[in-house]
């Protein structure tokens, strides 16, 4: 039997054990507290095999970034620009309720231009001024479709594998699978920016059905980067040390009473809490980074709350071991106006992300850190509303958008998919979301169809009964 | 749990044989039709036995010609059962006990859960002195085949503590405690749980589940996830749980209320149950895809809530593991599915249907102005023949000079044409000027006199904007017939009535359109020539709330939109904040102006020409005392629309008639139609009488008619959790093939039979488990027996339960004395960091006041996409879905948040304060102090180690006056000597510490 194997046969059978001895109850770190004496000893949760990926940073483009404007070149939309979509691209598909009462669908070509990149020659749209400069570092994929029409459903399956609220979003089930790599900050955090546009919930980073513990933690900008962390006014960093020994000397009596192991697994989450008070502070605090970074991901990297701060504690957060990041930075939602839109949401994130993906590389960290940018869907070929030589808008479009990954496994350098002409249709290797969630399973060590959660009678997992590794874009 | 099940006993099908054939075999040999291997169902026993080549499946009494048995013990990949690619693999042990199994008859039986329930006979048990009641002697029957003896009772303290925070959800307070440590009585134990039982916090606390798993909270749920309100259906609850309503009457009034013979608002403001799920205002969505997912979540809900069966699984396939097939899941979607909804929610408020649901209090207010302006009328009507002979001698004083425009003058904000008729041609139309308040969500009125010379298309009159989202009015003509739009945003923000007949060219017609405010086309209503016009909705998703100066300037004539008109208009008027009514609008209908009707002969005028000038006469040239007559009725009936408009609503269920036909959607999605079924319920459970209706009313009986195998086993089970911390079937969502077994069947089906045969009647049962000596034990850990039964299924003890957030911060606000007992309400608003809501939403969190930031967590608004911050960290459902299993998991962030959240730590300086003012010694005081938080008194050690922790910061505090100030800002404090400022910040600090105990979080 080969090393892999047994692992995942270690892994199977210990969740077997204990699904049984929990009753259906499986998380392995709920059952600790379930049943703290019998799994004190036990291991922290392992991966199926070796991962490529140890962290994920995924910078979550919300509102639906337009494929056309960005990654998917379609030279041809400029001879068929401002006519209409023919049927037989349209090809009897569903519409979203916005536009289907349209009079007429004419074709909006991208305002932007398009430019090879790189040895691998990718092209790339000249919105990004950054961008190109790690183009040999994208995988990009072109092929990437949803099921969902609108916000809410696309975005919750985009994050949960399900349409409909209640599953764990992909960061907790991350966090479930492997657990942590530091003790005293967060396995999953969540960072938000940007104003307006598409709302965010809580269950993009949640736990669904899985405890509660691995829900994302959001990190704000300002005093509390994590709510509650500091000390109520008055209590000095040494009166709360103070207060905790007594707390702890209290229920240490308590504990010689009653004999609950659960006592204990109290005290410890007391003392975390208090390393946790060291260590954010620390981590968030960005005046000891040296000026080239801030060259690298741009001044606004200052500034708490925005894109590039958020990129740049992204990478201070997976340097720490977090296991998974996720930055949501709102306003791709370009119904109209969206040449001024567009421009707008890459000089807020083009530079950091660009300057992320250099650094992560120059610190050696980029092997082992997956990187994930793209949104809920696409946006459609043709015209929402007005269509000028300068503006124009387009709607949500589901049937076909472009992600792209770097570091962690992925294979740099590389395009995957085809769409048609117009892009509305994939013409070449689809890829489910299921897909790409078994995927980035993959990169992290996980085989997609073993990490499972039992719930409702039922073994649920993160790509319900679908999804296939798509080998190709493995490096 | 089978660390202490395996005994040498006879195999059980139910307990030692399905759920190996559930976890390994059911998913390709069950239910699912579609998915069925080799024709085999290994959960129909007929099928499993059947004869088959080369030999049967199962062949009882012989497991070497048992197909089964050679499979599981292939040694080839290709022959091996389960398959291996199933990534499921039999241990030894199971391979064994089905082989055995088979030796040993294969003996089947029907799934425990699907058989209805029999009393069982009380087990007789070695120890007669220990039970107290039925309970113990189940329990103790198992004990004893265990050998091990159950634990000593609790001590008072800790009962009164126990039952205090299991029955109301609060600790005891000490006067409680005491009251009850000193009540010699030998009934004090039940006294006390019927005091408890009694109090109105009981029904708070009973609510707390019931809203988990209904999935209530104040916003829909998607995307912007817009404010709704569904408060008086959470005070029904309360009010419910408190009246102790029989739980098979809760069910009824819950599912169909509004079916019942002449329901009470109380029976129709019940449904508002299967209202509370999600429901998406996107503006891009597809009306049937969320009709569907509405009517999905109503029978996954009510499936869970009372049958403890995850249905969800049969709405795209039969059920891998219980028997529902996906026909038998679209016959309950048909129950379901025909509530007269649009598929797209409201953005900003409740989405029909939906009632006025005024209070107790409000309907008495109600009462007293119908009345008043009943008596308004009566008054006038009483003035009948004062009137007239007034307006006789008014009309021989020849009034012809006077302006007579302003008939109806009240609320008559703009008036235009009133002489000489506009003119409107297809080249031109005319500005008049902007026009505030054309909202969906408020009151207006227009009225005019119109002459079109086409009614074929044409805009009217618009206030719409010339963007894309066209916001305004317009009111146009189209293919003959008249619309009336109000547009908060083209397409998905609109409400359209058209005339159902078509409106005649070149005739003069008189047109009032009305809008009432409540944000559906229901409120609008179109007269033609002063009658109420029968119409067609053409759009009903107007959902947003609009600003008062929305729109355009008011265009007559014209529209930046549709094309523009010909036609005239004349004494068009705008009344921005009032609805009128069907008389005025029928006075106003009249064509002859005053003048014209005061040259008629009395005689000679219509009864409606009377009418109209006798209105003009009251209003403007009555004696003083007459006019007051009028005006009063006035202001009388504007009083009761304005308090009307006040009132509360909430959404209620209501049948769509003739009802709706229900298809089986292919694969679950919403426009892949499958045959047509009807309404029925599933075979394997108990048989639906005949005589029952067909409806949602039908199907609540059927469930609490005594019959069913579930019900009443899921909601003792449910009572059981949350006593126990954890149900007798630890699945309490999944009683189905793949759930628990039950630890202690006798004991479920013994609580279910009394349950149904008490009349349902929930104090009862929940008092039988409080008074057992099961509940009354030790919570102390025996490690003796940890290591057998760790999760303690055997009730060798009583359950250390760690509280959850919204208990939490309810005790910190008892034990400060901050909690603010007010009952029921509208949502309130505590305390939450800043830009939480806005950072993430385009809603702005606005904390309320005074006692708004100290009423119970039960009256906490809940925003679904962005929940309470501090529940959610600890361990409180989502309320996104249906919640009947609480979560307990134990985070750094939980520590931070009881230690520095604002509401625990002002709760901690309102403690502190509370005990430093107290008289006696600082012995007393720290004993009072824990005693509060504890309820019982502290050891010696814990005494000594309160005064050193005290003292200790005390000293702390001594070298930095800035804290300790800092530490009294916390909570108004009275100005106090120097000294006594530094203890008192001591106190605390203190208080911060005990109320993160873990003794104080966790209910012993």
């Amino acid at each position: 039997m080969s090393p892999e194997k047994e692992t995942i046969q270690h892994l199977q059978s210990r969740r077997q054990f204990l699904q049984s001895s929990a009753g259906g109850l499986g998380a392995l770190a709920l059952s600790s507290l379930l049943n703290p004496r019998g799994l004190r000893a036990e291991q922290p949760p392992r991966p199926h095999f070796a991962p490529k990926a140890k962290r994920v940073i995924y910078l979550f483009q919300s509102g639906g970034p337009p494929q056309i404007e960005l990654f998917d070149h379609k030279p041809y939309l400029q001879k068929v620009h401002s006519q209409e979509v023919p049927d037989s691209i349209f090809n009897g598909q569903r519409l979203t309720g916005m536009t289907a009462g349209q009079a007429s669908f004419p074709v909006a070509r991208s305002v932007f231009k398009f430019q090879r990149h790189g040895q691998s020659g990718l092209p790339l749209s000249e919105a990004f001024q950054f961008l190109p400069e790690i183009a040999d570092d994208i995988c990009l994929v072109k092929s990437l479709y949803t099921e969902a029409i609108n916000h809410d459903p696309a975005i919750t399956f985009l994050l949960s594998g399900f349409q409909i609220a209640g599953r764990p979003s992909i960061g907790a089930w991350t966090g479930y699978g492997l657990g942590t790599e530091n003790q005293n900050l967060p396995a999953f955090v969540a960072m938000l920016s940007g104003k307006g546009g598409q709302p965010l919930y809580d269950r993009l980073w949640g736990s669904g059905f899985l405890p509660s513990e691995h829900q994302g933690v959001r990190f704000r900008s300002g005093k509390d980067p994590v709510l509650y962390l500091n000390n109520p006014s008055g209590i000095s960093a040494n009166l709360r040390r103070k207060t905790l020994n007594d707390l702890q000397a209290f229920n240490r009596l308590r504990h010689a009473e009653v004999g609950d192991p659960e006592i204990e697994a109290r005290i410890s989450q007391y003392e975390l809490a208090y390393r946790m008070q060291m260590a954010v502070p620390e981590l968030v605090d960005v005046s000891s980074e040296p000026e080239s970074t801030f060259e690298l991901y741009g001044d606004q990297a200052r500034v708490p709350g925005t894109y590039a701060y958020n990129a740049l504690l992204a990478r201070r957060l997976s340097e720490r071991g977090t296991r998974f990041v996720q930055l949501f930075h709102r306003g791709w939602d370009t119904h109209g106006g969206l040449p001024n839109q567009i421009r707008a949401r890459c000089k807020d994130t083009d530079q950091a992300t660009t300057g992320l993906i250099k650094d992560l590389k120059q610190r050696g960290l980029l092997d082992e850190t997956l990187v994930i940018w793209g949104g809920e869907f696409g946006r459609t070929v043709y015209c929402q509303g007005e269509l000028t030589p300068k503006s124009y808008g387009r709607d949500h479009h589901p049937r076909c958008f472009s992600i792209w990954m770097a570091g962690g496994g992925v294979r740099p350098g590389f395009s995957y998919g085809q769409t048609d002409d117009y892009s509305y249709n994939i013409v070449e290797n689809p890829v489910s979301v299921h897909d790409l969630h078994a995927t980035i399973q993959h990169l992290m060590g996980i085989q997609h169809t073993n990490l499972t959660y039992k719930f409702q009678g039922r073994d649920y997992r993160l790509t319900d009964v679908h999804g296939e590794l798509i080998r190709e874009l493995l490096a | 749990m089978h660390a202490v099940s395996l005994t040498a006993e006879p195999l059980d099908f139910n307990r030692d044989i399905r759920p190996i054939l559930a976890d390994n075999c059911i998913q390709c040999h069950g239910p699912d039709a579609a998915k069925r291997e080799a024709n085999l169902r290994l959960d129909v026993e007929e099928n499993a036995k059947k004869p088959a080549q080369p030999r049967p499946a199962i062949a009882p009494g012989s497991p070497e010609e048992s197909e089964l048995i050679r499979r599981i013990y292939h040694t080839d990949p290709d022959d091996l059962m389960p398959p291996p690619e199933s990534n499921k693999q039999l241990s030894k042990q199971e391979k064994e006990t089905l082989k055995q199994w088979i030796l040993q008859g294969a003996e089947w039986d029907t799934h425990w859960a699907f058989t209805p329930p029999t009393r069982p006979e009380i087990p007789i048990t070695q120890d007669l002195e220990w039970p107290r009641n039925e309970i113990d002697s189940f329990v103790l029957k198992r004990l004893e085949q265990e050998g091990i003896a159950p634990s000593s009772e609790a001590t008072r303290a800790t009962l009164i503590r126990r039952l205090s925070l299991d029955l109301t959800g609060l600790p005891p307070s000490l006067r409680d405690v005491d009251a009850f440590l000193s009540d010699a009585r030998p009934d004090a134990y039940e006294r006390a749980v019927d005091r408890l039982l009694q109090s109105p916090e009981y029904g708070e606390h009973m609510a707390w589940q019931w809203l988990d798993a209904a999935r209530y909270a104040d916003t829909d749920g998607y995307q912007n996830d817009g404010p709704r309100e569904m408060w008086r259906w959470r005070d029904w609850v309360i009010q419910a749980y408190n009246t102790n309503l029989p739980f098979d009457q809760f069910t009824i009034e819950q599912l169909a209320g509004d079916l019942l013979p002449h329901p009470t608002l109380d029976q129709v403001i019940a449904t508002g149950f299967n209202r509370n799920h999600r429901y998406n205002s996107e503006s891009g969505l597809v009306f049937e895809e969320f009709l569907l997912e509405n009517a999905v979540d109503r029978v996954d809900t009510t499936s869970t809530v009372w049958m403890g069966l995850t249905m969800g699984c049969a709405r795209c396939h039969d059920h891998k593991y219980d028997p529902i097939s996906q026909e038998e899941y679209y016959q309950l979607i048909a129950y379901f599915n025909n509530v007269p909804e649009s598929g797209r929610a409201i953005k900003f408020g409740n989405s029909e249907p939906w009632i006025k649901a005024p209070t107790r209090a409000q309907q008495r207010e109600l009462r007293s102005l119908e009345n008043e302006v009943k008596k308004a009328k009566t008054n006038l009507a009483a003035a009948t023949h004062r009137i007239k002979s007034a307006q006789e001698r008014w009309e021989e004083s020849n009034p012809s000079s006077k302006d007579f425009s302003s008939l109806l003058s009240e609320g008559l904000n703009f008036q235009y044409a009133i002489e000489k008729p506009l003119t409107a041609t297809r080249s031109a139309g005319h500005k008049l000027e902007k026009i505030p308040h054309l909202i969906c969500n408020g009151r207006f009125s227009l009225a005019f006199q119109l002459l079109p010379e086409t009614v074929e298309s044409g805009a009217v009159l618009s206030s719409e904007n010339k963007g894309t989202g066209r916001n305004g009015i317009l009111v146009e003509f189209k293919d003959g017939h008249l619309r009336f739009h109000i547009i908060s945003r083209w397409i998905a923000g609109v409400a359209t009535l058209e005339t159902a007949d078509s409106v005649p060219p070149n005739k003069p017609v008189h047109v009032t359109l009305t809008n009432d405010g409540s944000q559906r086309a229901k409120g609008m209503q179109i007269y033609l020539n002063g009658k109420p016009a029968a119409t067609r909705t053409l759009h009903n998703s107007n959902s947003n709330k609009s600003p008062e100066q929305f729109g355009d300037v008011l265009q007559f004539g014209a529209s930046p939109h549709v094309p523009s008109w010909q036609g005239q208009i004349r004494d068009l008027r705008i009344y921005n904040y009032r609805t009128l009514s069907a008389h005025e609008a029928n006075i106003l209908s009249v064509e002859q102006t005053i003048p014209q009707i005061l040259n008629l002969n009395p005689d000679e005028r219509s009864e409606l020409q009377q009418a109209k000038l006798q209105a003009y006469f009251l209003e403007h040239e009555a004696p003083i005392a007459l006019k007051k007559l009028r005006e009063n009725l006035f202001k009388a009936e504007a009083r009761l629309v304005e308090f009307e408009d006040s009132l509360p609503t909430t959404m209620v269920m209501e049948e769509r008639n003739p009802p709706k036909e229900t298809h089986i959607r292919k694969r679950g999605v919403y426009h892949q139609k499958g045959p047509a079924v009807q309404r029925g319920v599933p075979k394997t459970l108990s048989r639906m009488p005949d005589h029952y209706p067909k409806n949602r009313l039908g199907f609540a009986r059927w469930l609490v008619n005594g019959e069913h195998p579930l019900t009443a086993r899921v909601v003792v089970n449910r009572y059981w959790q949350q006593i126990f911390g954890r149900g007798l079937v630890d699945t309490p969502e999944d009683f189905g093939i793949q759930g628990s077994l039950p630890s202690h069947p006798e004991l479920l089906d013994w609580l279910a039979v009394e349950f149904v045969e008490q009349g349902w009647d929930t104090h009862h049962i929940l008092k039988k488990i409080v008074c057992s000596a099961t509940y009354r034990q030790s919570s102390q850990i025996r490690p003796d027996i940890l290591d057998r039964d760790p999760r303690n299924t055997l009730l060798t003890h009583a359950p250390r339960k760690r509280l959850p957030g919204n208990i939490l911060r309810d005790q910190a606000l008892a034990a400060s004395g901050l909690l603010v007992r007010h009952e029921g309400g509208p949502s309130v608003k505590p305390y939450q960091p800043k830009k939480l809501w806005s950072e993430a939403s385009n809603f702005t969190y606005k904390i309320g006041t005074g006692s708004d930031l100290y009423r119970r967590s039960l009256y906490t608004y809940w925003k679904r996409t962005l929940a309470p911050p501090s529940m959610a960290l600890l361990d409180t459902a989502d309320r996104e879905w249906c919640s009947v299993r609480p979560k307990r998991t134990n985070t750094p962030l939980q520590a931070l948040t009881l230690l520095n959240e604002k509401a625990f730590f002002e709760a901690a300086a309102a403690l502190g304060k509370k005990i430093y003012l107290h008289p006696g010694s600082t012995k007393e005081k720290l004993r009072l102090a824990f005693r509060t938080v504890t309820s019982r008194s502290p050891s010696e050690p814990e005494l000594s180690l309160l005064e050193e922790s005290l003292a200790g910061y005390q000293t702390e505090l001594r070298s930095s006056p800035e804290a300790i100030e800092q530490l009294l800002s916390h909570f108004p404090h009275a100005e106090l000597r120097d000294a006594a400022r530094e203890e008192q910040a001591a106190w605390i600090a203190l208080a911060n510490v005990l109320l993160n105990l873990d003794e104080s979080t966790t209910r012993e």
